[in-house]
């Protein structure tokens, strides 16, 4: 029983597509620390 | 001697080394102002806020181990390698509650030490302490053997010397700015590192054919797409329950669960899990595309900067090495930033010099950052093994610390009996599954070695430990009530 074609390229893209989110989550979450006089 | 396979030229990788170097290092003296008292230095205040939280602990956990192990396991261990590798956000989760329980319980701790001496006493304090350095400087050594290797393989500059640089960049801002710089830095890092692995990942991914890739691992190597593959199905519980140990024991974790501000460390921590989980499959399914880009690898560790370098030419190069440079710093700085707190707290101030004041131990605590990276530069110079056979060694050790810390942390009734044999036995039985089975079993059957261990201890001989005792500014109340 092998991994399909479809569930590796899914995995793989919904990957890419997480880690991207995640860079723009983590300047989000800066601009508002900043705002809140909250980043140390 | 330049490596066969180096995409960019040594003048390319000096220049990038230069650039990132005295980068990270006027920021980290620029930040390291703020460190006025030792509590800055050390700990950043307290006050570390949730953006630069979830960054120092996500870009912390993304070290050259992750960016090079990662395709490294897709390579050997297939499409299960890689979820198997993802797996190690699970003590980024899990840690989450514990930090905000740290946090409540010890509101002027400043290490792991600290916890394990104020819960179980002095023996196992001392087995802790020697688990704990000796995982933190493997984990160094792992790091400075990867910039070796790495600054070797993609700019052909002479191992030692590419080691020796990565290593004096992270030590002089390290040793400048505390772990303010350490943050501060991992916070800049964790975006490129980010924003990198999906520039490259993405341009793998669309100058291969996904159907091209799938069938000629189904051809040449079909155990990778197997859904029933027994050593990397081992290898998901060993890398989850390794990467709970490392997570829950270290002073890495630790410090910065003290460092945050109050109610920011669980939040923190889940937020890192999530930016963590799919950063070994972006960053290591690229290594399944080597079959059809004749990448000849000749060593496994450098399969996912060869298949990057050879689709995306001399930028997926440049992009490849700042990324393993980000992802070497920001773990090297908070590795030599929180074993230098363990050194000097729990065996300067605790067992040396209980009346240094803090100018003293600021003084020490520089003296042993140096210390400690003049210690891995020796050890690194030697290259002693692959990266997996270095860092899995420790397995063992920090998955027997596992049960100790959550019992400790939860359970009145856990007990030192348990947490000093937990961890003996533990590592004893682990390392012997390490040399007689496999790598891959290590830290699974020393963290059940353990577990069963302190359930029987606590069982026998269950004890009644007052929580107080943790916060060591009650002490002086607790023995006027008693």
């Amino acid at each position: 029983m092998t991994f399909s074609v479809f569930f590796v390229g899914i995995l793989i893209k919904a990957a890419l597509a997480t880690t991207a989110v995640s860079a723009v989550v983590l300047i989000t979450l800066l601009v508002i620390d900043f705002r809140k006089g909250k980043v140390w | 001697m330049l490596h066969q396979t180096a995409i960019l030229s040594p003048v390319m990788g000096w220049i990038l080394i230069a650039v990132l170097g005295v980068l990270w290092i006027a920021l980290g003296m620029y930040w390291g102002r703020k460190a006025k008292s030792m509590e800055g230095y050390m700990l950043a205040g307290r006050s570390v806020g949730l953006a630069l939280g979830a960054a120092t602990a996500m870009a912390t956990w993304v070290t050259s181990n992750t960016t090079m192990l990662a395709p490294q396991f897709a390579f050997e261990l297939g499409i299960w390698g890689m979820i198997a590798y993802s797996t190690a956000s699970f003590g980024l989760f899990l840690f989450a509650p514990l930090a905000q329980r740290i946090r409540r319980l010890m509101p002027y701790g400043y290490t792991s030490g600290d916890f394990v001496r104020l819960r179980y006493g002095k023996i196992a304090w001392l087995i802790f302490l020697a688990i704990s350095i000796f995982y933190g400087f493997t984990w160094l050594i792992s790091m400075g053997m990867a910039g070796g290797i790495l600054m070797n393989a993609l700019a052909g500059i002479r191992y030692e010397v590419g080691m020796t640089a990565i290593l004096f960049v992270c030590v002089v801002y390290t040793l400048f700015g505390g772990l303010y710089a350490v943050i501060g830095t991992d916070y800049i890092q964790s975006l490129i590192i980010l924003i990198g692995i999906v520039i490259v990942g993405w341009g793998v991914l669309t100058k291969s054919d996904m159907n091209a890739v799938y069938t000629n691992l189904s051809e040449s190597r079909p155990m990778l797409l197997s859904v029933l593959f027994p050593a990397a199905i081992m290898a998901i519980f060993n890398n989850l329950l390794f990467g709970i140990g490392e997570i829950f024991h270290s002073n890495v974790w630790w410090s910065r669960a003290f460092a945050m501000r109050k109610g920011v460390g669980w939040k923190a921590y889940i937020l890192s899990g999530i930016f963590w989980f799919p950063v070994p499959i972006a960053a290591g399914f690229i290594a399944l595309a080597s079959g059809i880009f004749n990448v000849n690898v000749s060593s496994p560790d450098m399969v996912g900067p060869l298949v990057a370098a050879r689709v995306l030419g001399q930028m997926g190069a440049v992009v490849v090495f700042v990324v393993f440079f980000c992802s070497l710093a920001s773990s090297i700085d908070s590795l030599l930033a929180a074993t230098s707190d363990l050194i000097t707290e729990d065996i300067y101030r605790k067992m040396i010099h209980p009346s240094a004041g803090e100018e003293t131990l600021r003084r020490v605590s520089s003296w042993i950052i140096v210390g400690l990276g003049v210690l891995t530069w020796i050890v690194c110079l030697p290259r002693i093994g692959t990266l997996a056979t270095v860092l899995f060694f420790a397995g063992p050790m920090v998955g027997s610390a596992i049960w100790p810390i959550v019992t400790g942390l939860y359970w009145k009734r856990a007990n030192s009996t348990g947490a000093v044999f937990g961890m003996l036995l533990g590592t004893a039985v682990g390392l012997f599954a390490y040399f007689e089975i496999g790598w891959f079993t290590a830290s699974l059957i020393g963290a059940a070695t353990s577990m069963v261990t302190v359930l029987v201890a606590t069982y026998l001989r269950p004890a009644k430990f007052d929580w107080r005792r943790l916060d060591e500014s009650q002490h002086h109340a607790l023995g006027a009530e008693q």
